[in-house]
């Protein structure tokens, strides 16, 4: 492993603990991790962009001459984007509409009828189908079928809010609370799953468990870890102590009566 | 007794990342084993991998950042392995721009470090390198999120018109009889968000009725469970089902080790959730006590 590398997780190791140093409160080692990652993230996508998209379907096509004449009609795009920045001046900002209007016709069309198809009419086809399809089944499929239904028309009583939630129907649209309130949990506990998930990622490379043998030897992830934590540490109560010597700053506002 | 309660109603919450961040700290330092079981939607995938011939061209579409990495890799890393155990050819591809560096990573780690060189699960087997363009192909990222989805469902060459490394796609014997999504025999995604599953599935898997699979965030499993099994006959959901993949693919992985520190992460997340509502219901009843 270069000794580029080894410094790049050096400073990988740094940078993870000043994101987590929120933590504890905000300070100026989370802004300048925060502030690292929105602009090498930026600078990464413009890049990509340039060179995997403008160039290649734009200024690739509009210069390639064997496309003759019909390399022009790549105008259009061009001019829908410039339409786009108009949207900075006051006084053109109209023209922004244009390409805004283009963007959402394309997306309206293209998901409209494939969301109808695949989350509305497919989904209630297989519903159907699990109903009414005879044949021998195990009572653990009949018991989710009859689960499966009263759940469906019970959560969509509780959202038909054209008729008062009052006897059958009332009891009903509760059950219906009941089913959405045990689809959050169930979205809640995967939800926590996938954050720990993440943590136990962050503390596998802080701690060199996901890294090869070799490469761990090289970059002692425990150690850089315990001193970017020292580090942090006292950068933190340096701060603190320097904050509370410094005199408040004067209110220069007029008291409010 | 009374004040107690009062102060943990006030109890400072970094406590408890400190908390957590030792529940998961420890246990990865003290290596420990907890059994579990594979699931059938997980099983579902690795069985139609065993069942495919040598030769098969399989998609496998990586659209995950390096944020999501420890969910979602583990399993990326061992369903490459099956393929490749199972001598299939797999075609790469992304809609997520800050992918291509992952998946480059996959190629040199278990294609090239692994596979090529005989270690880990291909240790004593004779199969001779890979080569690029016959055995494996990548077709790095490209912008259109759920146009470039639809777009492939129709023309795969359209869409991609050469590979990474500007390679026609003519000349690539990988793609021989290869036209469009339904030419595939199985398509695999990894997913961590947009585009990802849900597109797939609404733009060309229920429209051309393909052979899918996909591993998703835990976050993504209820929203994306409805789907499983008509419209996608696998479901492999976060870490714990990539677990459940090394389990069986026969090679203990990050996953698996993570598994065992998400149990006691959860443990602490459990005894707070508690914890929370004891205090809050105590005080409750001594304030309705007060009036």
């Amino acid at each position: 492993m270069p000794f580029i590398d080894v410094l790049g997780a050096w400073i990988a190791i740094f940078i993870t603990f000043c994101i987590l140093s929120y933590l504890y409160d905000d300070n100026p080692f989370y802004k300048l991790a925060e502030h690292l990652f929105v602009g090498t993230s930026v600078g990464y996508s413009l890049v990509l962009q340039w060179f995997g998209t403008v160039k290649p379907n734009l200024v690739d096509r509009l210069t390639a001459s064997e496309l003759g004449a019909a390399r022009f009609v790549y105008l259009v795009p061009c001019a829908l984007v410039l339409c786009l920045f108009m949207k900075l001046t006051n006084r053109y900002n109209w023209m922004g509409r244009l390409a805004i209007a283009f963007v959402i016709g394309i997306y309206a069309g293209q998901n409209i009828p494939a969301y109808a198809n695949s989350d509305l009419l497919t989904q209630i086809y297989v519903t159907t189908r699990e109903v009414f399809t005879s044949g021998d089944k195990p009572l653990s499929d009949i018991i989710g079928i009859v689960v499966l239904v009263v759940g469906v028309v019970a959560s969509l009583m509780y959202f038909f809010l054209s008729r008062e939630h009052k006897g059958w129907f009332g009891r009903m649209s509760k059950v219906g609370i009941w089913v959405l309130m045990i689809g959050f949990g169930a979205s809640f506990g995967y939800t926590v799953q996938g954050r720990i998930s993440l943590a136990i990622g962050v503390a596998m490379d802080v701690l060199d468990i996901s890294r090869p043998a070799a490469e761990a030897r090289q970059v002692h992830g425990p150690v850089v870890s315990a001193i970017s934590i020292a580090i942090i540490a006292v950068g933190l109560i340096w701060m603190r102590r320097r904050g509370t010597r410094t005199p408040p700053e004067r209110d220069t506002h007029p008291p409010s009566n | 007794m009374k004040l107690a309660w009062e102060k943990l109603q006030s109890f400072d919450r970094r406590w408890l990342f400190l908390a957590m961040g030792l529940a998961i700290a420890l246990p990865l330092m003290f290596e420990f084993t907890m059994p579990f079981t594979t699931s059938p939607r997980v099983r579902a995938l690795y069985d139609e991998i065993e069942t495919l011939p040598p030769g098969t061209q399989v998609l496998l579409a990586i659209d995950y950042d390096p944020a999501s990495k420890p969910e979602l890799e583990p399993f990326a890393r061992a369903v490459l392995r099956q393929l490749l155990l199972r001598r299939c050819r797999v075609v790469l591809m992304t809609l997520w721009d800050k992918a291509p560096p992952i998946v480059m990573a996959l190629i040199e780690d278990i294609i090239e470090g692994e596979h090529d060189r005989h270690r880990g699960l291909f240790e004593g087997r004779d199969d001779p390198p890979l080569r690029y363009g016959v055995d494996y192909v990548f077709f790095g990222f490209k912008e259109g999120k759920e146009i470039v989805i639809a777009g492939l469902g129709q023309s795969f060459r359209q869409i991609y018109p050469a590979d990474y490394r500007e390679r026609p796609v003519g000349q690539l014997p990988i793609m021989n009889g290869i036209n469009r999504l339904s030419d595939f025999p199985l398509i695999v995604e990894v997913s961590a968000g947009f585009p990802g599953t849900k597109e797939w599935v609404q733009q060309v898997v229920t429209r051309y009725g393909l052979r899918y699979a996909a591993a998703t965030t835990s976050v993504s499993v209820t929203e994306l469970s409805p789907y499983y099994p008509r419209q996608m006959f696998s479901l492999v959901g976060g870490m714990r089902g990539a677990a459940e993949y090394e389990k069986l693919v026969g090679q203990v992985g990050l996953a698996t080790r993570g598994l065992n520190v998400l149990t006691v992460g959860h443990v602490v997340i459990v005894l707070a959730i508690t914890m929370g509502n004891v205090i809050y219901f105590k005080t409750r009843k001594r304030k309705r006590g007060a009036r």
